[in-house]
């Protein structure tokens, strides 16, 4: 192990998604992933594929995509950064959405895990209850007695 | 803005959908005579459709020359004559039937009072008119439906019977009755006549102040006997006591009765005996004869009712079953009686299901005017002979609108169906975002509104659980604005920091509060019509109760140092009550009793509008014209001094004062809200004891209400260096901004120089 520390910008890694593609990406970039991060710590050669066993390649590729911009520094100001994450999330349908968040779970990218909650809550936003469950396609699982018990729970009132 | 049609000089204008605001001016100059008493009379529509009422009519009517309006009751209007004073007539504006009556007697008025010249008409007179029953119509020839007019001169009633004379004979006279009961002679205060009855209020007393009926004011009924004496037959309502819950010495209490589908209603509002003249109640009662008893309204089925001194009137909203209106049902509008105000080109509207007051804005010229009159042209409005009355419209039992609000309803830009439909087509290729694992829930909760949290939680299970009930403000950067409800439990709460257009409705209790004070999310109500106080959290749901081993009732102000709950917390309330001292109780948390401190007034400290704010170990509160109070508590002993106002030009009669902590300084905003932007704020150096003005307020915000206002530091550009106000238009909150100069609406590109078209909810609060 006592190679990484000096080559660490050339050197390249091959991350696997769980159907099999494989991507070849700088070690740096794939060190955005704390989960990646100590995989390579454990691991003797880091020339064998990594495997992120959970995430497809094309979510992983989404993945990657994000992990590149934000490991090039200095080459944008916060706000450029902010402005690229915005259209990237913007970007995505909620199936890659949904995914991409398990994806940023698992392999532990703190910046992506953020965007994404944060862009599912904006999804949110000004929704009704029924709005929420039919763009999120969640099923009621109340029964109607519980689902007008929780109505009734008025959140500020002071006596009941 | 406004646009007067010119044409039809001598008409009068059409019947509109509303009722007309007349105002009377008495001298013109330049027109084609130079007659003094050729006045013109303005008809001012009031229609909701526009901010600023849009139109007038400058009329001469020749049948009002040299004659001014003193009442319009039964679609009659009671004139006076500008140069005669004991010369009355009736004029009917739908017939242009007029009617001299025959001179006053001498005894009218006193010889001083002969001479003087019309200064203080509204002084202690009230006009009413009785009209024939139908059974009577039936019997009279002449073919006007006038039975006896009645004039009441302080403590005098001067009498006419018209019934079955022709308007040419008017050889008979004037009858004057002393007004007494139980041999005390009566003051009349306010009158309505309704179904052949005058209803009155009678002071025992000669009284400088009309103000209302106090405790000593009785309810008469005054029946004219239908012979030639016209003899009356007066009685003495026995009502139970009317509410006047809220009413403090601060206040004065305007009052005025309204005929509507045969029922008798009273309305009164109190105006705060300070600077800013704010209203700050409106109560509706309907007379109950059967039971003797007030019944408070709180709908009125669509009606809107028109409040003027012997003038009040009412027609249909544009919301109600004929749908003819073009004024807001459940909605009453007034004028501002010019003795309060010296100005009468506003009126008020009020609404009673959103519980707020608007204020509209005539032209300016209209202040040389004389008080102005409600003029209802509209002929279904009026029994007269040949018109249809309104009797036979039915009004359904005007019951107390309770009960009937959703505990959440959530109001939305966007459509739910369009949008139920549109999801509906994918539903099924989608992954079930309840599915993901809780934390990942929890974390997306974590970005969301408060509002969209509570539907958030409502959607399902898993999402239920996973997110618990937020205990504090949820990702809204500036305080959220909350509105009560005019039934007193539920309240609306809008975020100004929002950028779509959001409110959610929530019922905060059973009973019926009132917002006392408010302080970082923190809020004292009372309870019981103000005889118990408490302190509540609605984030953290933490309440408590205040001691009520004192007369609460007579709080007018309260405010906290820091929070009700926190060891070091000193609860201040001002009793008003008590002339030539100031009298401030205290508490500290924890004790189990008041304690009251006194002070003997100098500089005439009067309370005025604000609550104390707290800055190191004193409270400051301002008086009613803006000196600033200060009031320290040290080893539990008070005391107490008065720095002077800031210098201000000009008067300060409707300017709103409020106070605010910033920087650990006090600051004084002050607000015109008559006249188009005119907003100052004052620093005071504590150092220095001066005042300074403050031109911006940096990185900060002003919040104001007139319960307390604060200051808040903000970091998001754009948004700071505001005033928000606790006003509305629409959904949209209004604040000033000290770079533009102007007031906004928060979420829209609108900007304006006046408060006309906006709305001030009578309680309301930020949290």
């Amino acid at each position: 192990m006592a190679s990484t520390s000096t080559s660490t910008l050339s050197r390249k890694l091959i991350l696997k998604s769980s159907d099999g593609e494989k991507f070849e990406v700088d070690e740096n970039v794939a060190m955005q992933s704390q989960t990646i991060k100590h995989m390579i710590e454990d691991l003797d050669d880091i020339n064998s594929p990594i495997p992120v066993s959970i995430v497809t390649g094309t979510i992983l590729s989404k993945v990657i995509e994000y992990c590149k911009k934000h490991a090039t520094e200095d080459s944008d100001s916060d706000e450029q950064l902010k402005q690229w994450d915005k259209e990237y999330a913007n970007n995505m349908d909620l199936n890659t959405l949904y995914y991409l968040l398990l994806a940023a779970n698992y392999m532990e990218i703190k910046g992506l895990l953020e965007l994404i909650t944060q862009c599912v809550a904006d999804m949110i936003k000004g929704k009704s209850p029924e709005e929420i469950r039919a763009h999120f396609n969640i099923k009621n699982d109340f029964t109607p007695q519980e689902e007008a018990n929780i109505r009734n729970e008025n959140p500020w009132a002071f006596e009941n | 803005m406004e646009k007067t049609k010119v044409e039809d000089y001598w008409c009068l204008p059409p019947a509109e959908r509303s009722p007309y605001l007349v105002y009377t001016l008495r001298n013109v100059c330049g027109d084609d005579d130079d007659d003094e008493s050729k006045p013109t009379q303005t008809f001012c529509t009031i229609d909701e459709g526009n901010d600023v009422s849009d139109y007038s009519y400058i009329k001469s009517i020749p049948q009002l020359r040299g004659k001014f309006i003193c009442a319009s009751c039964h679609g009659w209007l009671i004139l006076g004559d500008f140069v005669d004073k004991f010369l009355y007539y009736l004029w009917n504006p739908l017939t242009l039937e007029l009617i001299a009556l025959p001179p006053l007697p001498n005894s009218a008025y006193t010889d001083d009072e002969a001479l003087e010249i019309y200064g203080d008409l509204e002084k202690y007179r009230a006009y009413t008119l009785i009209t024939l029953g139908d059974e009577d119509l039936e019997k009279n020839s002449v073919g006007n439906n006038v039975s006896v007019v009645l004039l009441f001169f302080d403590d005098k009633v001067f009498s006419y019977r018209l019934s079955s004379k022709s308007s040419s004979d008017i050889s008979s006279n004037w009858i004057n009755h002393g007004l007494e009961l139980f041999g005390k002679k009566l003051t009349i205060h306010n009158v309505i006549t309704v179904n052949k009855v005058v209803y009155a209020w009678a002071h025992k007393y000669y009284r400088e102040d009309i103000d209302g009926p106090d405790r000593s004011s009785i309810l008469l009924s005054i029946e004219v006997a239908n012979d030639a004496t016209d003899s009356f037959t007066i009685k003495s309502l026995q009502m139970d006591p009317l509410p006047q819950n809220g009413l403090v010495s601060s206040d004065k209490l305007v009052d005025y009765w309204v005929e509507s589908c045969g029922h008798v209603y009273y309305i009164w509002y109190l105006v705060r005996r300070c600077m800013d003249c704010r209203i700050r109640m409106v109560k509706i009662y309907e007379l109950d004869l059967v039971g003797n008893k007030w019944v408070e309204v709180k709908s009125l089925d669509g009606r809107a009712f028109f409040l003027g001194q012997d003038c009040s009137t009412w027609c249909w909203g544009s919301n109600s079953g004929d749908g003819s209106g073009c004024v807001r049902g459940d909605c009453i509008y007034f004028p501002v009686p010019k003795r309060e105000y010296f100005d009468n080109t506003i009126y008020y509207c009020y609404s009673l299901n959103e519980g707020a007051l608007s204020m509209k804005l005539f032209r300016s010229e209209l202040s040389r005017h004389y008080a102005p009159i409600w003029l209802n042209l509209m002929p279904q409005y009026h029994s007269l002979l040949g018109v249809q009355d309104m009797k036979g419209k039915e009004l359904t039992q005007i019951k107390e609108n309770v009960d009937g609000l959703d505990c959440e309803m959530i109001s939305y830009s966007t459509s739910y169906d369009e949008c139920h439909r549109e999801e509906n087509k994918r539903r099924g290729k989608r992954p079930q975002l309840s599915e993901l694992p809780l934390h990942l829930i929890y974390l997306i909760s974590k970005y969301m509104h408060l509002f969209d949290l509570w539907n958030f939680r409502v959607s399902c299970k898993t999402f239920h659980d996973a997110v618990s009930q937020p205990q504090h403000r949820t990702n809204n950067m500036l305080p959220l604005f909350v509105v009560l409800k005019n039934d007193g439990r539920s309240c609306e709460i809008i975020d100004p920091s929002l950028d779509y257009s959001c409110s959610s409705i929530l019922q905060l209790s059973s009973d019926p509060f009132a917002i006392e004070f408010f302080k970082d999310g923190w809020l004292v109500i009372s309870v019981d019509s103000k005889t118990q106080l408490k302190y509540y959290n609605p984030f953290s749901r933490v309440s408590g109760d205040f001691p009520s081993d004192v007369d609460i009732h007579r709080f007018t102000r309260i405010g906290f140092s820091t929070y009700p709950t926190s060891p070091d917390c000193v609860t201040v309330a001002i009793d008003n009550s008590i002339p030539c001292a100031v009298k401030i109780y205290c508490i500290k948390y924890g004790d189990e009793s008041w304690d009251s401190f006194m002070f003997r007034r100098r500089l005439n400290f009067f309370f005025g509008s604000s609550s104390p704010i707290y800055i190191a170990g004193t409270f400051y509160i301002l008086d009613a014209v803006g000196n600033l109070g200060a009031y320290i508590l040290i080893d539990g002993k008070g005391s107490w001094r008065v720095y002077n106002r800031p210098y201000i030009i000009g008067n300060l009669k409707r300017t709103r004062a409020y106070l605010v902590e910033s920087d650990g300084e006090p600051h004084f905003v002050c607000i015109r809200d008559d006249w188009g932007p005119w907003v100052k704020v004052f620093k005071f150096n504590l150092l220095q004891v001066k005042w300074l003005e403050v031109k911006s307020l940096g990185n900060h915000s002003f919040f104001l209400s007139h319960t307390f206002s604060f200051s808040v530091e903000i970091t998001k550009a754009g948004m700071q260096n505001r005033i928000y106000l606790s006003r509305l238009k629409g959904n949209g909150i209004l604040f000033y901004s000290l770079e533009t100069h102007k007031y906004h609406v928060l979420g829209t590109e609108d900007s304006m120089e006046h408060f006309s078209g906006t709305q001030e909810p009578m309680q309301c609060c930020w949290l």
